[in-house]
């Protein structure tokens, strides 16, 4: 068995391969840019009347002047918390004519009331949210509710109404109207 | 057998190891050299009129009040300064969604105005579910889509490179949804289209399933997907999640951009998707801009996540 | 000195240092040389534009240099046959790779996921590689063992 010492040879073999690297990478070209006569201005689609979007601080389309729409929209009438939102856990339905929306969900997420209630959702969160039906096809359409504001809707047909909120549309619920 | 290691033995391993660590060191920076190469001689400087260069922002939630960033609007404008002074000047910027953060007049009014200090070409938008809060979407149509078809959905090219914008946000049944009138114009848009023809596609909602349990996907976004499958580079840039992430899908790439405005959890992290709370340090960090780089004939598209300066 | 970890790689180094059977350092030779392939195939998609995914991109480098560096020791083990700590790092990079390739099919690495065998023909060759890579540096270490166990017992 040798016993020579190999921390030289291992050097020289390290060394070597090192150089055969670098010399590979000094080698290796660069790629090829092939420059070929593409547009390279902004076009609309080829089905496009017209280029969507708006100019740039220093875009070459005319400067659309900016509308100063009016800020100041109607309110809509909202009336302020009712005390003592029922605080029961989601799943079940439960009878209850209030409905809370605390932490992105509504509380609880299913409730059943007779014909003729007036159901009241109330929002704690600090982000606004909506209580609007589902497929817009159906009789609930809140504005954004900032924390604190309230809806309320009177549910005169027996059904099932499905709604979420628009803004944070995985938030789902449902109102089960019975006679 | 148990006899300690003797200072012969010791010295021969710290010579192998400091072999390996010399040839694993050249190899990266061969590799790297090389990349480097790649990178200046197809870009040749900034002023390559062939390379397209575009920013991606999102999510800024104009109108936002919360403890996850109580100045979404100061937050947008250093992504805005952030975008100018980038060193080059995109040849646009593409925001994608969730402008507002309630679809007011006011903040649709801000957050155009606020945009309109990008120095580049042209300013690109589609529309978020924070963007058509009870008007079905009016409001940011008549701000930022007039011209456009149907609910706002458009296409253009540059450099060789197909982009079309989707609209995935109205008649939301909590997945994202395009609707057949609007995979209907993409079938349309993209017929006389050669196949090489890299295409980039703009939406807000992921068009792939990030996670459906929390809204993070679109229902009909396969039809979309099998229209574009002939083509041999297909480029997916979404927003809604506010966190990057990418997911290759045979030959689309999706890329979930960040946002300006305040951080989601990762999914399935959390109870819902509600804003996080980071201490104001941290929060920088998780907020950013994209910019895309697209050199002819070469290498896929280059995209580059920036923490927000 | 009785530390449990090191001297349990003592033992082993002690056996490759008694001169390894041909056919022990041709199998670590033939580690040397799938390992380097796999850092191959890391370098080409690096380059090819997974250096622009977000955290992705750098492991993508690091494991191409460290299959490089390792690939080529083990190569030259028919000649000068390299302490088992080595093949133990070179195993490691291997494994190492095999398994950012199961958390990119699951769970994601760093928000980055990817499906199946793609892209073809890399994602196969890689993972042909580096599992070759481990046999045959298992396949090295069982001889060596077997070989250094004959040579106490004689």
């Amino acid at each position: 068995m040798k016993k020579s010492f190999p921390i030289r040879r291992v050097g020289a073999a390290a060394a070597l391969l090192a150089a055969a690297g670098l010399a590979l990478a000094a080698c290796s070209s660069p790629a090829q840019s092939t420059t070929s006569a593409t547009a390279t201005g902004l076009t609309p689609g080829s089905g496009e009347p017209s280029l969507a979007g708006m100019p740039g601080a220093t875009g070459t389309g005319a400067a659309q002047p900016l509308t100063a729409q009016s800020a100041g929209g109607s309110m809509p009438s909202m009336t302020m918390p009712m005390s003592g939102a029922a605080q029961t856990s989601a799943g079940a339905a439960v009878a209850t004519d209030n409905v809370s929306i605390e932490n992105f969900a509504f509380t609880p997420a299913s409730v059943t009331v007779k014909a003729g209630t007036t159901v009241t959702w109330t929002n704690q969160d600090t982000d606004a949210h909506t209580v609007t039906s589902q497929n817009n096809a159906g009789p609930l359409n809140s504005q954004p509710l900032n924390t604190g504001q309230s809806y309320s809707h009177t549910f005169t047909q027996p059904g099932t109404y499905s709604y979420l909120c628009t803004i944070h549309p995985f938030m789902t619920a449902t109102v089960t109207v019975t006679r | 057998m148990t006899a300690p290691m003797t200072r012969r033995q010791l010295a021969r391993h710290a010579g192998w190891f400091g072999a390996a660590v010399v040839l694993s060191v050249t190899g990266g920076e061969v590799v790297s050299h090389v990349a480097d190469t790649r990178d200046t001689a197809s870009a040749a400087g900034t002023g390559d009129p062939n390379t397209l260069r575009f920013v991606q922002i999102s999510d800024s939630h104009i109108g936002f009040t919360g403890p996850a960033n109580t100045d979404v609007t100061g937050s947008f404008a250093r992504a805005v300064d952030q975008v100018n002074t980038l060193g080059f000047r995109p040849d646009f910027v593409m925001h994608t969604g969730d402008l507002t953060h309630l679809s007011t007049p006011a903040q649709f009014d801000q957050v155009k105005q606020m945009m309109s200090g990008l120095d580049t070409d042209r300013v690109f938008t589609v529309p978020g579910e924070h963007d058509s809060v009870e008007d079905h979407g009016r409001a940011y149509r008549q701000t930022f889509a007039r011209g456009a078809e149907g609910d706002g959905w458009y296409s253009f090219d540059t450099h060789g490179v197909h982009f079309i914008a989707l609209v995935n946000t109205l008649s939301l049944e909590k997945l994202g949804h395009l609707g057949t009138d609007q995979i209907d114009f993409v079938r349309r848009d993209v017929a006389g289209l050669p196949s090489d023809t890299p295409i980039v596609v703009f939406s807000h909602i992921p068009l792939f399933a990030m996670y459906p349990q929390w809204g993070w996907a679109t229902d009909d976004a396969l039809q979309v997907l099998n229209l574009l499958k002939r083509f041999a580079s297909v480029t997916a840039l979404n927003g809604h999640v506010h966190q990057l992430f990418t997911r290759v899908e045979g030959n689309v790439t999706f890329h979930s951009a960040t946002t300006t405005a305040y951080p989601l959890p990762k999914p399935g992290q959390a109870p819902a998707p509600t804003p996080q709370v980071l201490p104001a340090r941290q929060l920088r960090t998780a907020l950013g801009i994209r910019t895309v780089e697209y050199r002819q004939a070469t290498t896929p598209l280059a995209i580059t996540d920036k923490e927000l300066t | 000195m009785t530390d449990a970890p090191v001297l349990a790689s003592l033992r082993t180094a002690r056996l490759t240092r008694a001169r390894p059977t041909l056919a022990s350092r041709l199998f670590t030779s033939a580690a040397g040389a799938t390992l380097a392939a796999s850092g191959a195939v890391h370098a080409q998609l690096y380059l090819d534009g997974y250096r622009y995914l977000h955290a992705v991109g750098v492991l993508f480098l690091l494991q191409a240099a460290a299959s490089f560096g390792l690939g080529a020791l083990l190569l030259a083990a028919a000649l000068l046959p390299p302490p088992a700590l080595i093949q133990l790092t070179a195993a490691g990079t291997a494994l190492g790779a095999l398994a950012g390739f199961a958390a990119s099919r699951t769970i994601g690495v760093f928000g980055f996921v990817e499906h199946g065998l793609q892209p073809a023909p890399q994602a196969l060759i890689g993972i042909v590689a580096e599992c070759a890579t481990v046999a045959a540096l298992l396949a090295a270490g069982y001889l060596a063992a077997r070989h250094g166990q004959a040579r106490t017992s004689r």
